[in-house]
This record gives structure tokens, sequence and C-alpha cells, in this order.
């Protein structure tokens, strides 16, 4: 199956950004991340799936669209 | 018919001491939606144009929205609205804790306070009305022992809304406070309670409004829970709070420092969540109905402050008080967050305040001498600042007043007399667009944009294009503060949970559009109130210092950047009114 990362605020190693990309089924938005080398922040990172924040738990779908925030919570 | 209120207002004499309730039609509900929506609409309506902030004259209103005492996620809050004395326009301010639900309980929608008692006095309002208690003995109490002496009094059940020394004496940053460390902190509310002579309020109702649909209620709730249940928001806010936004801002050098001069403090990591978990016993702790559990009730461990307990430091504490005037140590913010705390002052201008004072000294205007990272001299000032006594007189009206005394407008940095919150509008600039439009002054929270400066969501240095995102944060928190929400759930109500919220708790079906239009008549309403206090579209704007100086990192904001993203702004707004009027 196929997912886009349409806009992430850290670089994302070896991912593509904007054009659709090849995963394995039941690949979580952590495993994403940890492909890209991110692991360990993402205390500071908010995922959004198709337009609405989720969690890194979050199991993906063929087509799906993710972006990448960085997590600002308070002020 | 609508749902979720009483459709009543409690109308309070204080010169008289008598009080009447009043009728609040269903049409007005309708057009307002409660909270923020009725008090700006009260206070446009019934504040005399023209009148002095402090004097008998002025408003002082109180209102709770249709879901406050339900069992809806962060219900529990209440706002007041009054002529602010820091600014001379639209002043409101809101409050989590526990009190909410005993206003509302009192079997009204809004308190309406005018005139003013002839001696100090504190009122009791229950569901049978009100009394008139003497408080001539609370006379420079601190607002923690007012608190809790007005509360004895008052009786089993009952919560309280009051001030410290700084509302008696009319400080323009006095704030009110509840629950000990809750505030309504910005402009200036506890100064028009102190100038009317009130101590402090005691609500004891229990009443409920019925709403329209209990089960769609239930569902939202649930749908909410899942959707926050795992999400890195929700763990930040209960594992971190607020002051996780230090290392964010910090990081994008947007944390003001050294009296707006820095958006980076080198000692940043000493004022971090990461340094209050490791320095400070924290637990967490919440207002009702609340997972989010943001407060972190702490204790600080050692030092000379060991012992010292409260809620807090929150992000904007930490930043005011810490980044502006350099302290080395968040122990030293705690010890000054309380201080405030007792005194009743807003730790936000407080912080700005006494920075000024330090820029004031540095530059020869001031004889009271203060430096960078010197909380015992900050404390001293602010004492006196409480009092108006001493050099306190000079800066008890914020950084304004100050400025116009010292002959230092050229360094100034407020909008409208508000000084600002935590985040660099030179980095962050639709931050600047909010500082510059938000009614109350250079306010943070009428859209938190940043929020989507920080997050990502949109360049922090965009310019075109900006005023449209801006106007649909600040849209969706009308709306927040109508019903009254708390900002926080912002991730997890959007349009569409916001619009079966409504129908859930009033009955009335409004979908995003019409949302929408409520929220821009209401935004328009506060910024009407302030065209005719003598606010008018010349006051949205920023300090100059903002367009004159770079951040030390290098961060600008041009004039012209800013009256493009403001003229946007206005074109927004406007063609929405007119497109509601049918134009």
């Amino acid at each position: 199956m196929k997912v886009v990362i349409e806009a992430s605020v850290v670089p994302l190693a070896g991912l593509p950004l904007g054009t659709s990309f090849e995963i394995p089924t039941g690949t979580s938005v952590r495993d994403l991340l940890r492909r890209g080398g991110i692991a360990g922040d993402e205390l500071y990172l908010l995922p959004a799936v198709n337009g609405g924040s989720t969690n890194f738990d979050r199991v993906l779908r063929d087509g799906d669209r993710i972006k990448l925030y960085r997590l600002s919570a308070g002020g | 018919m609508v749902n979720g209120f009483f459709n009543r207002l409690l109308r309070i004499d204080l010169t008289r001491r008598q009080s009447a309730y009043a009728d609040i039609p269903d049409t007005v509900l309708e057009r307002t939606l409660g909270g923020k929506g009725l008090g700006v609409h009260l206070l446009a309506a019934e504040n005399p144009p023209g009148v002095h902030p402090l004097a008998p004259g002025s408003r002082f209103i109180i209102a709770t929205g249709p879901i406050t005492g339900t069992r809806m996620w962060s219900q529990s809050r209440f706002a007041v609205f009054a002529k602010s004395p820091a600014t001379g326009g639209y002043g409101e301010s809101y409050c989590g804790g526990t009190l909410a639900p005993k206003i509302k309980g009192c079997g009204v929608d809004a308190v309406v306070l005018e005139g003013a008692c002839d001696d100090l006095a504190f009122l009791r309002v229950d569901e049978n009305g009100v009394s008139f208690h003497d408080a001539s003995a609370l006379r420079g109490k601190d607002a923690f022992d007012t608190e809790a002496a007005i509360l004895e009094r008052a009786g089993p059940g009952a919560g309280a809304m009051v001030i410290g020394p700084a509302g008696e004496h009319r400080v323009a940053f006095a704030c009110i406070k509840s629950d000990r460390w809750r505030s309504l902190g910005r402009g200036g509310m506890g100064a028009v309670l102190g100038a009317k002579g009130v101590k402090g309020i005691a609500f004891a109702g229990t009443r409920k409004a019925a709403i329209a649909d209990e089960a769609l209620l239930r569902e939202l709730i649930g749908a909410v829970s899942r959707k926050a249940k795992d999400s890195p928001v929700t763990a930040n806010y209960q594992r971190f709070g607020t002051p996780n936004q230090v290392k964010v801002t910090n990081g994008q050098n947007c944390f003001p420092t050294r009296s707006w001069t820095s958006g980076h403090f080198e000692g940043w990591k000493n004022l971090s969540a990461e340094y209050m978990q490791e320095h400070f016993e924290v637990s967490r702790h919440g207002c009702p109905n609340c997972f989010l559990q943001c407060t972190k009730l702490s204790k600080v461990r050692e030092g000379r402050h060991a012992g010292l307990e409260l809620e807090g430091p929150e992000y904007e504490t930490i930043f005011a008080l810490g980044g502006l005037n350099c302290l080395d140590r968040l122990e030293e913010v705690a010890y000054l967050n309380d201080l405030c705390d007792r005194l009743g002052l807003d730790t936000m201008s407080a912080g700005n305040v006494s920075a000024f004072a330090i820029e004031a000294h540095r530059r020869g205007r001031s004889d009271f001498a203060i430096d960078y990272n010197e909380p015992d001299r900050i404390a001293e000032l602010l004492r006196m600042v409480a009092v108006r006594q001493g050099a306190g007189a000079v800066f008890a009206d914020g950084v304004k007043g100050a400025a116009e005394r010292l002959g230092l407008e050229e360094i100034a940095v407020h909008v409208k007399g508000l000084e600002p919150a935590g985040f660099d509008p030179r980095v962050l600039k639709g931050m600047g667009l909010s500082y510059a439009t938000a009614a109350r002054g250079a306010c943070h929270l009428r859209g938190t944009f940043y929020k989507a400066e920080l997050s990502g969501e949109i360049a922090k240095d965009q310019v075109e294009g900006k005023a449209r995102l801006h106007v649909d944060y600040e849209d969706r928190a009308a709306v927040f503060d109508s019903l009254i929400l708390c900002r926080f759930f912002r991730d997890f109500i959007l349009w569409d949970e916001l619009s079966v919220l409504v129908r859930a708790s009033t009955g009335m079906a409004l979908d995003r559009p019409a949302l929408e239009r409520m929220a821009n008549r209401i935004t328009q309403q506060t910024r009407r109130f302030n065209a005719r206090e003598g606010l008018g579209p010349g006051s949205d704007t920023l300090p100059e210092r903002f367009f004159r100086e770079p951040t030390t990192e290098g961060a600008s904001l041009g004039r012209a950047e800013l009256e493009r993203m403001v003229a946007d702004y206005n074109a927004i707004r406007e063609a929405r009114e007119a497109g509601e009027r049918g134009g």
C-alpha cells in the first residue's frame, strides 16, 4: 500500500515529501518515523493523518496523507 | 427555545445595595451563544460610552456559557468583562478551577455589577439572591487570606473570586484570584472590582440548566476522549504542562528575553519543564471534568525557597518573570509567581513591568536600582506597585503608564496598554497580527495563533495569506469562549465537534459557516466597542521597537508586513460582515 507525507517539520532521512511511496501493511506512524531516522523525541512532534491530529500508534492505511507538526501544547 | 441557559441575569447595584433579576430573551442568546458573546453584548449595551473604567458607572460583568455545569470536558470556566483600566478599551478575562458551576448554579447566565460600595465589602450570591457583607477587616489582606476568610464566612459549598492589595489600589494589572492559584489575569479586572469596593464575591449555586440533548452530549464526550486518548498532546499536558513551551520557543528563537531584545535565553534549561520535573516535587492537577490535567502542583525541593508550593509556574509566567528579567533559576520564578498571586498581580504584565524598570534604571530614567537576574529587587518593586508606594507608583499603571511618566515611550512594549505574551512577533509574524488586532491589547489567547506557527502548520515568516488562517483560529476560539471551553481542547474539538456541542447544549443547529458568522459578529463587536471608546483602527499596530530593532538572533518585522496582514485581516472580517447583511 502507498501513503504520502505532505509536510514535516523534521527531516525524514530517505523518505520522500509530497510523493507517495510503498509501506508494508501494518505500518504505524511511529514505524514510519523510525524508518525516517526519528526516534525518542516523539513527545515533541504531533502527527496528523488526513487532516486530523492523531497518535503515534495509528496504523496507516492505503492512501493516507501524513503531516508531521511540531507539538505546541500550552501558552 | 434555547437550552443550556436560565435566560436570566442578576443585576447588582452596589451603591444602593440592591439587586434584581432581568430576563435574557432567547433572541439575545441565539445571537450571542452565552459567555463571550453575551459578555460583549452586555458590555456594549450597558456600559455608558466614555465612562472611566474605575468610575462607579463602569460595569463589571460575569458570564458563563451553555456548557457550564454540564459533564462536558473543560466545562468549568467563566469569564469577566469590563472596560479595561490598562487599555481604556474592551476588557475580558477567563478562569478555570471550580468556581464556574457555582456561579451558573445561582440560576443566572450573567451577573452585572454597577455602582460602588461605600466601604470595602464582599458579596455572597446563591439561588435566592445577593447578600452584602462588611469586608473592612480584610483591607490590605493578600488574595490567599482573603479567599480563605470569605469562604469561611460564605459557608459550605461556596467558591469565591477575590482581589489582593493590588486590586484595592487599582493597579492597572491587578488580577482576580480563585482557588488560590487560578487567575482572571489580564487587563486589570482586579482594579475594576477594587474600584467598586468589592474585595470578593462568593457563589454558592447548585442549580443546573437543562440542555437540549443529553445523549448527544454523552456521545460527543466519548468521541473527544477517544480522539484525545494516546494523543501526544494529552501526554504532553499531563507530563509537562505549559512549561513544555520553554523548550519549543527557545528552539525557535521566539522566547522573549532580556526586555524583548533576544528570542533565546542562554539559561533556558533552568526554566524548562524538564528542570521543573527534576528540581520540584510535581503532581498533576486539573479542573473538574478534565483529563488533560495540565496544571502542575509543584513544591520547591531545595534552596532558599524550599517548601514553597504553588500551581505552576505556567509558561507565560516563566517567560515574563524569567526570560524578560533573565532569572537563572525556575525557583526564583516560582517565588515571584507566588508573590504575584498573593498581591493579586498579573504575572505576565508584572514581568514586563519589572523588565521595563530594569531598562529605565539602566538608562538613568528611574532611581529604583534594579538589574537583570535580581529577583529580590523585582519582589521589592512589585510589593510597592501593589500599594502604589515609592517607585511602585511609577510602575503601577503598567508599561504604558510608566513610559509616559519616564519619557521612555520609544522603548515601551505594549499594544493599546496591554503588555504582550511569550511569543516574539518578529519571529512569529502571525503573532504580530494577533497582538495588533486583539481587542484587549497584545493578547496571545484570542487566536492562540502561536500554535499554527510553532507547529509548522504555516511558515513563521509568511505574510501573504496569513490573515485567513489567523481568522480561522480566532473564530474557533471565539466560539470556545462563548460556550466556554478551554483552549487546550483545540486539537480535539474542531468545527464539526463544535457544531455538535452547540446542538447538544443549546438545541441550535449551527453548521460551520453559521458558527463562523457568529464568531465574526462577536469579534467585530469587541472592536466596535474599542472604536467607541477611542481605540480606533489606528491602534491596531505594534510597538515601534518591534519595527526598529531586530532580535539579537536577527529576526525582524517590517511595518509594511504588519500593515499588509492587518489590511488582509480587516478585509476578511468586513467582507463577512457585509455578507451577513446581504451586501
